[in-house]
């Protein structure tokens, strides 16, 4: 079948705009219809010297809980970490890209580095345009860290569009958790009112939450802390502790 | 779904020329950053920024050149011309340009379009004149802009949360930030 999303003008082949046209040639060669194996939630906040993400490590086949001990959180150097949600095959390719930048820049020895903000515009327009051929990674990507002497976070999902906030979440955690996170900054007057306890044990009530209510969430994860005047560190995995009890109350729970 | 309160859809190109661009933000983001890469090739080949009518006239053939994937964005540009007027210029996705006195663009541009036409374009008023001569002061401009922004948030569910005012003059660009109501 001959690809056909919209048709070429005959003069001026593609409408000025670079598509590959690879599969009418290779019928082998396709392009991303769906997820596989998926991660779920990325939640992150920032704190009054930093800031800090979580991921869970499950890897899910459909409703299947595949893989339990998949690492989504990528330490890119002192000053970077990012996280993705979504098809984890795509965010392994992503990530291999960018760890192979990040080994470049230390052959170079020139002392550059990626900055997240240059990785979250550059994650920006590596989305955007994988988009734009119709053939998306299918992520959503956070990105954390230092800069300028200030804690970074920032947004970019499989079409493109980027933001940066002070606290964010992708997939269910944006449903069930932004709200928690808000609050959380509020109540603190701002991120610069926030503090490392208090922003990773609101993190932790949000993964707890998203593991009684997401059916595809974990409660084993990792946690990356990116300190504005420390390096960074990705830890885990930690384990959730939960608490069921209330399961015996809900009718028709056991038969 | 509210990502962020505080996404700016003002960008400024050149000291005294902003943009102004909604709609779909994967393309937004593209498209502003290809005009500032533009006008920074501009810069380095003349050694100085270009005016308001070439940014504009440079923005519509951008547009008109992805005329068959087109750039989801509502544009808008506002600078001084050569005579030191107020230069508005509006888009569509594809790169039909107008000057204009005013715009709406956007979510709840069906509601501000009418009443910026009744207030600035003094439509609709009986006997009294139509626009003309702009005579709206500096002042009364940020206020009625102000006002415009609050009664889109009264009614427009996309509208709220915020609104950043650009006011370019000869002698630059001024800020003005107000808080709206955030549901």
């Amino acid at each position: 079948m001959s690809a056909s999303f919209y048709t070429k003008p005959a003069n001026n082949g593609n409408a000025g705009v670079a598509m590959e046209t690879s599969w009418d040639s290779n019928p082998g060669r396709q392009r991303t219809l769906q997820p596989i194996t998926t991660g779920a939630s990325v939640l992150a906040i920032k704190y009054n010297a930093g800031v800090i993400m979580v991921a869970d490590t499950l890897g899910s086949y459909g409703s299947l809980a595949k893989f339990r001990s998949i690492p989504r959180v990528l330490r890119v150097n002192d000053a970077t970490v990012a996280a993705a949600s979504g098809d984890l095959a795509d965010m392994q390719f992503l990530n291999t890209v960018v760890e192979n930048h990040a080994i470049d820049e230390e052959i170079h020895e020139h002392g550059i580095a990626y900055s997240p903000a240059s990785l979250h515009s550059w994650l920006t327009r590596v989305m955007y345009n994988r988009r734009s051929r119709i053939n998306p990674l299918w992520n959503t990507y956070i990105v954390a860290g230092t800069e300028a002497g200030q804690p970074f976070l920032g947004y970019v999902n499989m079409l493109g569009v980027a933001f940066k906030e002070d606290c964010l979440a992708t997939g269910f955690g944006s449903h069930l958790c932004l709200g928690l996170l808000r609050e959380a900054l509020d109540a603190a007057g701002g991120y610069a009112g926030l503090t490392e306890e208090t922003a990773t044990s609101a993190l932790e009530a949000c993964l707890r939450v998203l593991y009684y209510r997401d059916c595809r969430a974990y409660n084993q994860y990792q946690l990356a802390n990116v300190p504005v005047a420390k390096p960074a560190q990705v830890s885990g995995p930690h384990f959730l502790q939960s608490d069921w009890s209330v399961a015996k109350l809900v009718k028709h729970y056991t038969e | 779904m509210i990502y962020s309160r505080r996404h700016p859809h003002i960008w400024q190109m050149t000291p005294s020329v902003l943009v102004g661009g909604v709609g779909f933000q994967g393309d937004c983001l593209t498209f502003m950053k290809m005009m500032q890469t533009k006008v920074k090739l501009y810069q380095y080949e003349f050694g100085r920024s270009p005016d308001t009518s070439a940014i504009a006239q440079m923005i519509s053939i951008a547009l008109y050149n992805r005329r068959f994937f087109p750039y989801y964005v509502y544009n808008m540009v506002a600078g001084l011309d050569a005579e030191g007027r107020g230069a508005l210029y509006t888009y569509d996705p594809v790169g039909n340009v107008e000057r204009a006195l005013y715009r709406a663009e956007g979510n709840a541009s069906a509601i501000l379009q009418p009443f910026l036409d009744n207030q600035i374009g003094r439509k609709n008023q009986g006997d009294v004149a139509g626009p003309g001569d702009l005579a709206l002061p500096k002042e009364d401009a940020v206020k009625l802009a102000h006002d415009i922004f609050i009664s889109a948030a009264e009614r427009d569910i996309c509208c709220g949360d915020g609104v950043v005012i650009q006011v370019v003059t000869a002698a630059g660009v001024e800020n003005y930030n107000y808080q709206l109501r955030k549901d």
